[in-house]
């Protein structure tokens, strides 16, 4: 039993829930050396087969391609473009997900994807607590004091994560006292209607805002008088 | 009946058309055995143009159920040739296969296949 991520939301597909999609043509173009970075690092993506076009390589390329492919002859001095067929299976959460790939949106443009939240910094993205969840190929033995350990930590580092996720998002909401402050005083002068009745608030002077008298000289009032003649 | 299923081994034939599945009221799914007609054919293969062949669907674009709850499906229609017994014709297999088939009985196709999906 392994719990999936949901390829569009990134939330865990659970054993039972959600679709599968195997695609298999997907046909990329690749020059050599990165051929083989993609081929040693892409341990996610199962390589199908190698469908060889252009007969010509550099001395590096030339080196990685007899080591991959023994029997190959490769003679002269150009790049060297390799089309291969990727493998790749989308799981998907919940037929929302599959939905909105169908319609081919990509998901670090949806606004409620983990994608989009880590792309845009709303939510964390690197943190010691997340190394716990790689993925790891290799079956453990059982063992039972290690899975009760396992269990027990598990609850541990999500709690802590929780908690490291929510400082975060305090800090991302910092800095806005001021402003919140101000915009209640403005609602407070100007819809206070909203709120109890004009006819009211001149009966109640007190849920009015104290008005501010402001102390203009005479001879300021004079000159104010003379300009608005 | 009439589908076009594309032909993933190295039997010889490219396409071939369903004319009659074995099981199933509404028609043959995923992991089913059917009974098919050979449209287009490699000029030196075993199979040629106009045989009647039977086929394992190994991958169908029309999601199927697996016992835990999940579904699955894939790009395309692809059928692996088999003779009466069971047994592939051909001695490779080509593209992702799911794993219907070991509860189907076609161990050998499986142990043909590039990825078990």
């Amino acid at each position: 039993m392994r719990l999936e991520k949901c390829w569009f939301c990134s939330s865990t597909v659970y054993p039972g829930h959600g679709m599968q999609f195997v695609r298999n043509d997907a046909k990329v173009e690749l020059l050599l050396p990165l051929l083989c970075f993609a081929i040693i690092f892409r341990r996610s993506m199962p390589l199908l087969y190698v469908d060889m076009q252009h007969c010509t390589c550099s001395l590096f390329g030339c080196a990685i391609l007899y080591l991959l492919f023994i029997g190959a002859f490769i003679i002269g001095i150009a790049k060297m473009y390799l089309t291969i067929i990727l493998l790749q299976i989308f799981r998907f959460c919940r037929s929302k997900c599959h939905k909105n790939f169908k319609m081919k949106r990509n998901p670090r443009k949806v606004k409620w994807t983990k994608a989009y939240r880590r792309l845009h910094g709303k939510d964390m993205t690197q943190d010691s607590t997340f190394e716990f969840e790689r993925k790891r190929n290799r079956p453990e033995r059982y063992d039972r004091n290690l899975a009760e350990n396992t269990l027990k930590a598990i609850k541990k580092i999500d709690k802590v994560r929780v908690d490291r996720e929510a400082k975060h998002h305090a800090l991302r909401m910092k800095g806005k006292k001021a402003k919140v402050q101000r915009e209640a005083t403005k609602e407070l002068e100007q819809s206070i209607h909203m709120v109890k009745a004009p006819a009211a608030l001149q009966q109640e002077p007190s849920l009015a805002l104290p008005k501010i008298k402001v102390k203009v000289s005479h001879q300021q009032a004079e000159e104010k008088r003379q300009m608005e003649e | 009946m009439r589908t076009n299923l594309k032909v993933v081994d190295n039997s010889g034939a490219k396409r071939v058309m369903c004319i009659q599945a074995l099981k199933g009221k509404k028609g043959a799914r995923l992991g089913d055995t059917i009974i098919a007609s050979v449209k287009e054919a490699q000029p030196r293969g075993k199979v040629k143009k106009g045989d009647v062949v039977y086929g394992v669907v190994v991958r169908a674009a029309m999601q199927r159920g697996r016992c835990d709850g999940s579904e699955i499906k894939f790009d395309d229609n692809a059928v692996v040739l088999v003779n009466k017994q069971g047994e592939p014709i051909g001695t490779r297999v080509f593209g992702p296969v799911p794993h219907e088939l070991r509860k189907k009985k076609h161990v050998k196709i499986l142990t043909l296949a590039e990825h078990i999906a």
